[in-house]
């Protein structure tokens, strides 16, 4: 049977099941074709772009739970191997390929969004690595265009999935979710492990030769055509606003998306942001002290790196509790349902539904590194606007929201 | 001051730190600050100074200069709490575009550019727009004019969209479909047409970010010719339009969706067509 016939096939068995998930549960995948058996129509195309450090491993959680057959591998450091065949510099002629359905995106941060949105619009489901973007507008892009194509994506960082099984986040979880509390006490405080100094970036580093392997201009992507250093790649390319945004970028999303969850902020973001930094280069990411961040229910969330300035002390972390709730609310958060287990990209592939960590939640968790990001380098306390998702009243802060790609690459 | 009391200034910039990789990990945030604001406060000559200590890179090490530079273009927008005074703003902003006159290495130029993107606005559009024309600095331009933003902007964008450069019409086309600028809408047709696929399929994808039905006709005919990955993106500029104009034009948004129907017809395109439909039901 060729390959595109294959494809319809299972796309229509995925259909199909999406619309009758009684049976689609009750006779498993073993059951029709024996244990064992993986039917041709289950087989996906898959493919790698971003073939670094991190992107084996990105491959591997996008085949966790899935049959996929390898079809293709991009990255921009393939010039002296690439065939086009299965070997790629240019990640378009992957994505023209009609045999490939899943993508798994682990370049630097610059191309996250591009590459998601680019593939949802070829109609591939993407897993990608976090951060999910470089600056907030991508983020919304990102949401857009899963929403229009109906395509699953799935950020990679899974802390949410453990947050959503622990009874106290839990707990928390459904009295945010209630509603019933008109304030929220909260104060999150995360300290240390943000990597500061670790992906702080080098400013006086001296441009040297492009190496023969590496296309340049495709690796620059959107971001400004700068003289090639090699630190700009390769794991330190974190130390450079042009493709991520510090330790804070790097490892925020993997601190801050299980708050996001635990505190039921998946739609929305804080309204007021202060940090504790110096000035800041206009090149690469450097020191920070703390953020502060303020929702409009009241919660507070800080980030505090532990290795620059004083550290934190305005306020200590307080938890909620259902004591903040009146005697007859608590009875009502006990009758709620519980949330529905979060899925799995396999799981979110075969249904057609949002995975766990959907490019919404992912783009909101996101957005607080960019916000904390933004609050550092203008170097004053900013308000946002959650629903307009632009900064309020400032319009310099507002080009680091949304920032200039280079041509051809645009939202 | 003079420009030996610049140099002090700038010498209490942050330094790379040797024994830490040489980032930038000891910085007295208070001393920095007060330096920014001496600086500023000795005006458009100290600007002048700054730029001419920079120099292009690899030739030598102008980072506290460069931070100093880009520490002033913060301050005037309200760097470390200070209140935003927009004549401030202002004159920063025009003396610092000044310094683009000047003959000075492209890499300088292209610096001082990326700093009026940070703090830059109306005042100095024209003086980026010249730049425009110059193959080192039309992306750092163009970025900082899209970033301002405004009718001015897009008339330079006009302009450079007749040039022979390739490079230089790609920029312009991508440009006029950000900034969403009406009176490029007959400019980008006739892109749609170009021998290159990259500037086909932005000039696509603008005339649907603008949204103008006066392009419409233009981006369907592109979409019947592209392929490959030109192919997907028509695709996109077909949706991204019929969403611009769905509340207010239903019956274009319907041409569009219909185009998309009738022309995904291979069986790798079914999620288009799917799309074209659920569209076409919602519109009624």
């Amino acid at each position: 049977m060729p390959r595109q016939q294959k494809r319809i096939t299972r796309r229509s068995f995925v259909k199909t099941a999406a619309a009758a998930p009684a049976l689609f549960s009750i006779v498993p995948r073993h059951v029709l074709g024996g244990a064992g058996y993986v039917a041709p129509s289950d087989t996906f195309g898959g493919a790698l772009i971003g073939c670094g450090g991190q992107g084996p491993g990105t491959y591997r959680r996008l085949s966790d739970g899935l049959t996929v057959k390898q079809l293709a591998q991009c990255d921009v450091k393939f010039v002296d191997r690439a065939d086009n065949k299965s070997i790629y510099t240019d990640f378009r002629r992957v994505l023209e390929r009609k045999d490939i359905d899943l993508v798994a995106i682990a370049t630097p941060p610059h191309w996250h969004a591009l590459i998601s949105i680019a593939a949802a619009e070829a109609g591939k489901d993407v897993l990608c690595e976090k951060p999910m973007t470089r600056f907030i507008a991508e983020g919304r892009a990102v949401v857009d265009a899963f929403k229009r194509y109906n395509r699953v994506f799935q950020i990679g960082t899974f802390g949410r999935f453990g947050a959503s099984r622990d009874n106290n986040n839990l707990a928390t979880h459904q009295i945010m979710r209630s509603g019933l509390l008109k304030e929220c006490p909260a104060v999150v405080i995360r300290r240390g492990g943000f990597k500061v100094k670790e992906w702080s970036g080098r400013p006086t580093l001296p441009p040297q030769p492009v190496p023969s392997n590496l296309d340049w201009n495709m690796y620059c992507g959107p971001s400004p055509l700068k003289p090639y250093v090699r630190a700009r790649t390769g794991g330190t390319h974190r130390g450079y606003w042009d493709y991520e945004g510090g330790g804070l970028a790097d490892m925020g999303q993997h601190q801050l998306d299980p708050v996001q969850w635990t505190y039921a902020k998946d739609d929305t973001s804080p309204v007021e942001i202060e940090a504790h930094a110096p000035p800041a280069d206009p090149e690469v990411c450097g020191m920070w002290g703390w953020v502060e961040m303020r929702y409009a229910d009241g919660m507070i969330l800080v980030l505090d790196s532990g290795e620059w300035g004083e550290p934190y002390n305005r306020k200590t972390e307080r938890r909620l509790s259902v004591a903040d709730l009146s005697e007859a609310d608590r009875e009502k958060v006990k009758a709620m349902d519980k949330p529905e287990p979060l899925m799995t990209f396999a799981e979110a592939v075969k249904s057609r539904q949002q995975a766990g960590g959907s490019a919404e939640a992912a783009h909101r968790a996101a957005t607080l590194l960019h916000l904390a990001n933004i609050a550092i380098r203008t170097g004053r306390k900013i308000q946002y606007d959650p629903v307009k998702e632009q900064v309020v009243g400032d319009e310099e802060a507002n080009r680091l929201v949304n920032q200039t790609m280079r041509a051809p690459w645009h939202l | 001051m003079s420009a030996e009391q610049v140099k002090k200034l700038v010498a209490a910039m942050p330094a790379p730190e040797p024994n830490e990789r040489g980032i930038l990990s000891k910085i007295d945030r208070n001393a920095t600050l007060k330096a920014i604001a001496e600086l500023h406060a000795g005006g458009e000559e100290h600007v002048r100074t700054l730029v001419e200590m920079l120099v292009e890179p690899g030739t030598g090490n102008d980072h506290q200069a460069r931070y100093a530079l880009h520490g002033l273009a913060l301050y005037v927008c309200g760097l470390g709490g200070r209140l935003r005074n927009e004549e401030d703003r202002k004159s920063f902003s025009a003396a610092l575009a000044k310094t683009l006159d000047g003959d000075r290495p492209a890499a300088v130029k292209e610096f001082v550019l990326r700093e009026l993107q940070v703090c830059g606005g109306g005042e100095v559009v024209a003086a980026i727009g010249k730049c425009l024309g110059e193959a080192a600095l039309v992306e750092a331009a163009a970025a900082a004019l899209v970033t301002i933003g405004g009718d001015e902007a897009a008339t330079q964008f006009r302009r450079l969209q007749q040039s022979a450069n390739r490079g230089q019409r790609l920029i312009a086309v991508q440009s006029m479909g950000v900034l969403r600028d009406k009176q490029s809408v007959s400019a980008l047709a006739k892109a749609t047409d170009d021998d290159d696929g990259e500037i086909r399929t932005v000039a696509c994808w603008a005339l649907a970010n603008i949204g103008d039905p006066a392009g419409i006709d233009a981006c369907l005919t592109a979409a019947e010719k592209a392929q490959g990955y030109e192919r997907i993106q028509a695709g996109k500029s077909r949706l991204l339009f019929a969403e611009r104009l769905k509340d207010s034009r239903q019956a274009d948004a319907k041409r569009l969706y219909e185009h998309l129907r009738r022309t995904s017809g291979d069986e790798s395109e079914l999620y288009l067509r799917e799309i074209a439909e659920r569209e076409l039901a919602g519109l009624g």
